[in-house]
């Protein structure tokens, strides 16, 4: 039984710092020393007159911060008061239910509030600018985006939640920091075989440091937003490939709660939701320059390809065979920009091999020769079937699943650049997926086809919508489910430590 | 541009609601309690060995320099309270006065 010592201490700050310093002893067979048994400690403050100043300023910041960006971003008064009774609800749920560390994540969540509009402020009025979308649309988009990356930042900023890998990438963030740019381990997905670790977004996030952001809110704040973010590249490749506003906004709400994206944050693969969100600003990129032509669409589609590059493995691979499938069907566009094309693929290329790739070249193709050796000595090769079947489920939301097909046939006509890039992005996911059936070699190919599976989720939604009243009864009501199931996952997840399951991402 | 205008009402009545909360609970919660088993010691602490299950009764080891650092509400004099088990070198040597 614990014995109890009771202390009076005089008033003091908003902080107390308790020190136990004691004589230790190691047991034999324990190199740990051992001071005294601690079971708990209460720290009772008398006559308590109020919340810690810190804690006010913090929430004050948070929501006034938030309010402003929402009137900026031309949010309707139901949206502006429903979001700030929401943050008041976070705020006194954090201080109820977790006191011991609700400070430091006021204290989070104020500072992204500060970067958020620090983000606004540099990229709302280029959004708006934009004349294909119009100030309103942009706005609207901006809305979404930045829901998203509250609703990520909600969750990764809690000072008790760790992405799974967190401490895998705490720890390639601090090598690419000294020096190390390419780092190799043997991997789950490969088999056991050896994968690589480009220093592509770790490199990016580098910078944070500087500023005296500590490693672990860098890495899973720095990917939040970036994975936040990647919602207005969804919503742009609906409005490229011309299947509407109603399509472009309702998938951009789809992408925010996403399972398929949140449960990639909450295992911490950063490095991939980094290279992912490249792949649709790359597409967007690529069908300007396919259809229009200009240099800069060009420069711009190689930089994020090589950042993509630069990234993943995975991305890498997905993102090599989506282009080289739609190399040849692209032979037949204008011969300048067919040069461009393939001028794009080469130095893109290049600097994936010079930088990454090149030095464990060697290593990975002997690996190759050794695909299938497994399968053809009569060895256990084949996948869970039953796994990959609830992986696309899950990935998608139950009922977004089922409203692929009907979003694919309700696609309407595209020009043959959309055809051919959006044509190639679904074989190459079909023949991944052929890969993982016979051989049980995955890449994440579920999470590269996302902004796509959420546009063909949101067409017949949209389709519905558009039949008036009616119609906006039953897709609203539907949109706001799927985010709150989606969001639930994710908050169970940051909050109370619930494993979402992770069939998405490893079968 | 984020200009003074855009804080609005509802901004100012919700961080005026939060700050209400803040205080409310602060004054419901006068004590601050950190347990050998609570997700949150390794936030707030150093100096401790991992935790440990003696018939049901948790714990964890002091290194012999051990902080512990605790938010605490703003008012008056504070109350410490340490619910310890036998220390080691206690335990370990019969000629230590217990």
């Amino acid at each position: 039984m614990p014995r109890r010592y009771a202390l009076l201490l005089p008033p003091g700050g908003e902080t107390t710092t308790i020190a136990l310093r004691t004589p230790v002893l190691q047991a034999a067979g324990d190199p740990r020393p051992l001071g005294i048994r601690l079971a708990q400690v209460d720290l009772r403050v008398t006559g308590a007159r109020g919340a810690p100043l810190a804690d006010l300023l913090a929430s004050s910041v948070l929501l006034l911060v938030l309010g402003a960006l929402l009137v900026r971003a031309g949010a309707a008064a139901i949206v502006r008061w429903t979001t700030l009774a929401a943050l008041v609800g976070l705020v006194g749920f954090a201080s109820w239910s977790f006191p011991l560390v609700s400070r430091s994540y006021l204290i989070n969540l104020a500072t992204a509030a500060l970067l958020l509009a620090l983000l606004t402020w540099l990229l709302l009025p280029r959004l708006e600018a934009l004349n294909a979308l119009g100030v309103p649309r942009a706005r609207v988009l901006w809305q979404i985006a930045l829901l998203a990356c509250e609703l990520r930042l909600i969750g990764v900023l809690f000072p008790l939640f760790g992405a799974y890998d967190l401490d895998l990438n705490l720890g390639r963030l601090l090598r690419v920091a000294t020096g190390t740019l390419v780092a190799t381990n043997e991997s789950f997905e490969f088999r056991g075989g050896v994968t690589v670790y480009p220093p592509g977004p770790y490199l990016a996030l580098l910078p944070g440091l500087l500023a005296g952001i500590t490693p672990k809110l860098l890495v899973q704040g720095g990917i939040a937003i970036i994975d936040g973010l990647s919602v207005l590249g969804t919503a742009g490749l609906a409005l490229a490939l011309g299947a509407g506003w109603r399509t472009a906004r309702i998938a951009a709400l789809l992408h925010v709660a996403l399972p398929i994206s949140l449960t990639s944050l909450w295992y911490g693969h950063a490095a991939q939701s980094f290279g992912q969100a490249l792949i649709t600003p790359l597409a967007l990129l690529l069908l300007v320059a396919l259809r229009r032509g200009g240099r800069w669409p060009w420069i711009g589609a190689g930089v994020l390809l090589s950042m993509a590059l630069l990234s993943h493995i995975g991305v890498t691979i997905l993102a090599v065979a989506w282009l080289g499938l739609a190399w040849l069907p692209l032979a037949r566009t204008a011969a300048g920009r067919w040069r461009a094309y393939n001028a794009l693929l080469v130095v893109a290329g290049m600097i994936g091999l010079v930088f990454v790739y090149g030095p464990t070249a060697a290593l990975k193709l002997r690996e190759l020769g050794e695909v299938g050796a497994e399968l053809t000595a009569g060895g256990s090769t084949l996948p869970a079937y039953p796994f990959i079947w609830r992986a696309f489920t899950i990935s998608y939301y139950a009922l977004g699943w089922q409203l692929l097909l009907p979003g694919l046939l309700l696609l309407p006509r595209i020009d043959r650049s959309g055809r051919i890039l959006s044509g190639a992005w679904v074989i190459v996911v079909v023949i991944f997926w052929g890969i993982e059936m016979l051989s049980a070699l995955q890449v994440r190919y579920m999470i590269f086809v996302a902004p796509l599976a959420c546009l063909l989720i949101a067409r017949p939604l949209a389709a519905l919508e558009q039949r008036g009243a009616a119609g906006e009864r039953v897709v609203v009501p539907t949109i706001m489910l799927l985010l709150a199931l989606g969001a639930g996952i994710w908050l169970r997840g940051t909050f109370a430590l619930v494993q979402p399951s992770m069939l998405p991402l490893l079968r | 541009m984020i200009r003074a205008r855009g804080i609005t009402r509802a901004s100012l009545l919700a961080a005026l609601l939060a700050a209400l909360l803040l205080a409310q609970i602060a004054s419901m919660r006068p004590t601050t309690r950190l347990a050998a088993d609570a997700r949150d010691i390794p936030l707030l602490s150093s100096g401790l060995h991992a935790r440990e299950d003696d018939a049901g009764r948790v714990f964890r080891w002091t290194t012999g320099d051990t902080r512990l650092t605790l938010p605490t509400p703003r008012g008056g004099a504070r109350i410490l309270t340490l619910w310890l088990g036998r220390p080691a070198y206690r335990r370990a040597s019969a000629d230590y006065p217990d």
